[in-house]
């Protein structure tokens, strides 16, 4: 779809042209969602961020003006809807301190799938931000360069640098830790 | 064609994985040319990279929720969903099917009634109105008729 198209789609969702309203919700839905179920890791606050995203959406394209692709804007409401969310869950992670965990290693030295991914989703978390968002739209969901530099609002070389230091981050979380190594 | 040097692709690959479908599009196709060649050459960053991915393949897919998207929809601006103006609707004709047939029923009742007590039908007297509107507004059907169109 080129972006007159979209406009024109745009234009009508905001005359209540429900075909136009549905075609934009199923198109962005899905892909939105991921993001902020990676982002998030929680089915219910990833749900909240797209309804909170599209509400946005309702009440700003009346003045759109096309400066970006809409799939774009989306997601960059999305990921800031994400980082409110995630800034006060870390508040209230520091308010109260979780309960210590043993942090030795399981006897079963054969991790199964859903420790391994809570082991990956913990590095991924303990990585900073930017370079967690880098990764989660180019490694996890597939976005290109260019897409994932233009949601971040970076340049495509800044991207290439969050995402290489992501990995090398990610790696480094995944075999220096007290637990079996990953890789 | 861009050109692509053996420290470019191994930056490629630090940054985007091994995989060439995730390089940038427009060094994609020397930076494989390149790997193809020389597969040697950077087969510990490959490897390494490998690795990473499949640590990553092992998080959940998101699937999408069911409903999630009528949800949305539901919250779109008024009178532009159909789905969500259809359910604003049902409550409203489903209250209106009920006190058609409360009014029936009540009506069919009364008639009864009449037809039992009543000693003359072809002289109505007030009470017979009487008890024909007493038995219509009776019916419970009224009621949620009016709750669905004051609504």
């Amino acid at each position: 779809m080129d972006r007159a198209q979209e406009a024109a789609i745009i234009k009508r969702a905001v005359a209540g042209d429900p075909a136009a309203v549905r075609s934009i919700v199923t198109a962005h839905t899905g892909r939105i969602y991921a993001l902020a179920y990676r982002l998030l890791a929680s089915q219910e606050d990833a749900e909240d961020v797209v309804q909170d995203t599209f509400v946005r959406a309702w009440t700003s394209l009346s003045n759109w003006r096309g400066d970006a692709r809409l799939s774009t804007w989306l997601h960059r409401v999305a990921l800031n809807l994400c980082r409110d969310r995630q800034r006060k869950h870390r508040e209230t992670v520091m308010a109260e301190p979780p309960d210590m965990t043993d942090p030795a290693p399981l006897p079963d030295a054969a991790l199964s799938q859903q420790q391994t991914a809570a082991r990956v989703q913990t590095a991924l978390a303990a990585l900073p931000d930017r370079q967690r968002e880098a990764l989660t739209l180019c490694a996890l969901e597939g976005y290109s360069n260019r897409e994932a530099a233009d949601i971040l609002d970076v340049s495509v070389d800044a991207l290439e640098s969050l995402l290489s230091r992501g990995r090398r981050g990610l790696k480094a979380q995944l075999t220096n830790s007290q637990e079996p190594p990953l890789i | 064609m861009t050109t692509m040097t053996e420290d470019r692709l191994r930056e490629i690959i630090a940054a985007y994985g091994p995989d060439p479908a995730r390089w940038p599009e427009d060094e994609r196709a020397p930076a494989a040319d390149l790997l193809a060649r020389s597969p040697d050459v950077f087969e510990a960053e490959i490897r390494e990279a490998e690795a990473l991915d499949q640590a990553l393949a092992a998080l959940p897919l998101p699937d999408l929720p069911v409903g999630l998207i009528d949800g949305v929809l539901a919250n779109a601006p008024e009178g532009s969903d159909q789905s969500a103006l259809s359910g604003r609707i049902a409550p409203a004709w489903d209250a209106f099917r009920a006190w058609l047939a409360g009014a029936a029923l009540a009506t069919l009742s009364a008639g009864l009634a009449i037809g039992y007590f009543g000693p003359d039908l072809a002289t109505p007297s007030t009470d017979d109105a009487d008890l024909v509107l007493t038995f219509a507004m009776a019916s419970d059907g009224f009621g949620e008729f009016s709750d669905g169109f004051s609504e």
